[in-house]
């Protein structure tokens, strides 16, 4: 007889999730060539250091589409730098949006210089996570050359740009360990020059009127989608000046919880299309 | 989005099962999580090749098993078909324990193509035609080299087939 039981009881990890959604992502979208870069480094020799480069395509991107009818108007808001960096240990990939010619100097220079600081706080955890993960490989009788370099991913998503906002999220995955996924999104008064937030869009009473929006959304969903959210879900107390949102290419508010803030891991990150009642 | 909806479908509803391919390959959970993505961002991308659609899991397990098996390569830790000769495989089994086989244990010893057919075979429980559909193999091939792998092991046919 075969001793089916060790496999059956292979442990199903929490991350299994994410790693699935982060992959259909990737094949949607098209940003596979991380995973066949990474492991062309893995033969690479040790100590390559590879510093490509820390350039901006704007000027001339920007230029050559400027003109072109949806190209351009989104370009006139949204550059972006990138850069690209390897070595034994992890491979580095980043690309984030810089905001650009919206007239209002101040607010580009701040809204870019967060960017740029929460970029590298990711990486600067990432790298150490990393770092942590060859010493363990090593110390455990690793051979240094099999390691395969753990990569990791700055990104970024347009959610939409209009002449009054721009919309966009910023992503960071770590394809060791797909459970190193973080999302922060960013909405932009153009107009105003501020940051945009739930309560400049909806008004003092914001937090009742996305609650019951989201409510009314969750009642008309069926018992399978809705015994996945917590017992105790307080839509209510979800609902901050910090909540993620984005705005759609219709111009709605779509609030945004994040894995397990809302429902079990199985769930996933949970969107809500934001209508006021009133 | 629309298009793939049975991939993702299929993706979606046997996550776990292709988990556990995965895992029984490499046993370490970042490298079947590894495996496990590398095969779904290869199915999104070359769903529009694949033309007869009412193969989409075969097709989608063989793309997971050739993920399995270059990974399991690239990590060399099989030992190649060439090392194993019939003199130092398998550690001698207590006779004892000659009728309870811990097969997930056994096919580590194995060399990636042979693995594959005892996993799909006594883990997932396929057809010999399923697994020569996954693996792009005539069925007697399949057959001759389930015999094999059960041999190298020194797993009796009679002692794995009727249970």
């Amino acid at each position: 007889m075969i001793d089916r039981s060790k496999y059956k009881m292979i442990e199903i990890p929490e991350e299994l999730d994410s790693v699935i959604r982060g992959a259909i992502d990737e094949g949607i979208h098209g940003r596979g060539q991380g995973s066949a870069l990474r492991k062309a480094a893995t033969f690479a020799a040790a100590l390559v250091f590879c510093f490509v480069s820390l350039l901006n395509l704007s000027p001339v991107f920007a230029k050559a589409v400027y003109n072109l009818p949806v190209l351009g108007e989104l370009c006139r808001v949204l550059t972006f730098r990138e850069y690209h960096f390897e070595d034994e240990i992890k491979y580095i990939d980043v690309e984030i949006p810089e905001i650009a010619n919206t007239g209002k100097t101040e607010l580009e220079k701040r809204v870019n210089l967060e960017i740029r600081k929460i970029a590298a706080d990711y990486l600067r955890d990432s790298e150490a996570r990393a770092k942590e993960y060859y010493e363990a490989f090593v110390e455990t009788g690793g051979n240094p050359e099999d390691f395969v370099p753990v990569g990791i991913t700055i990104d970024y998503e347009i959610k939409s740009v209009s002449p009054d906002y721009a919309s966009f999220v910023l992503s960071e995955y770590e394809t060791k360990f797909g459970a190193y996924t973080s999302h922060v999104y960013y909405n932009i008064d153009l107009e105003s020059g501020r940051v945009l937030t739930l309560k400049d869009w909806f008004g003092n009473d914001y937090r009742r009127i996305v609650a019951d929006s989201i409510s009314n959304t969750i009642a008309g969903w069926d018992d399978r989608q809705r015994e996945l959210l917590w017992d105790d879900l307080s839509v209510i107390d979800l609902i901050n000046e910090n909540t993620d949102f984005y705005l759609n290419e219709s111009g709605e508010i779509v609030v945004v919880f994040e894995k397990y803030e809302a429902a079990c891991g199985s769930a996933g990150a949970l969107e809500f299309v934001i209508r006021d009642a009133a | 989005m629309e298009q793939n909806q049975d991939l993702l479908s299929l993706i979606e509803d046997d996550r776990e099962k292709f988990y556990r391919v995965a895992f029984a390959y490499v046993k370490n959970r970042e490298d079947a999580l590894d495996i496990l993505h590398n095969a779904i961002v290869k199915a999104l991308q070359g769903y529009h090749l694949l033309r007869k659609k009412e193969v989409l899991r075969t097709w989608f397990y063989r793309i997971l098993i050739n993920e399995s098996i270059t990974l399991c390569r690239r990590r060399k830790r099989t030992v190649s078909f060439d090392q194993l000769t019939e003199g130092e495989l398998p550690a001698q089994r207590e006779p004892e324990r000659a009728h309870y086989i811990d097969l997930y244990a056994e096919i580590d010893r194995l060399p990636p193509k042979l693995k594959t057919i005892l996993i799909l075979r006594y883990f997932e429980d396929m057809k010999i035609r399923t697994i020569a559909e996954i693996m792009a193999m005539k069925q007697s091939t399949v057959k001759s080299r389930l015999y094999r792998a059960l041999n190298l092991l020194r797993i009796r046919l009679e002692d794995v087939e009727h249970d």
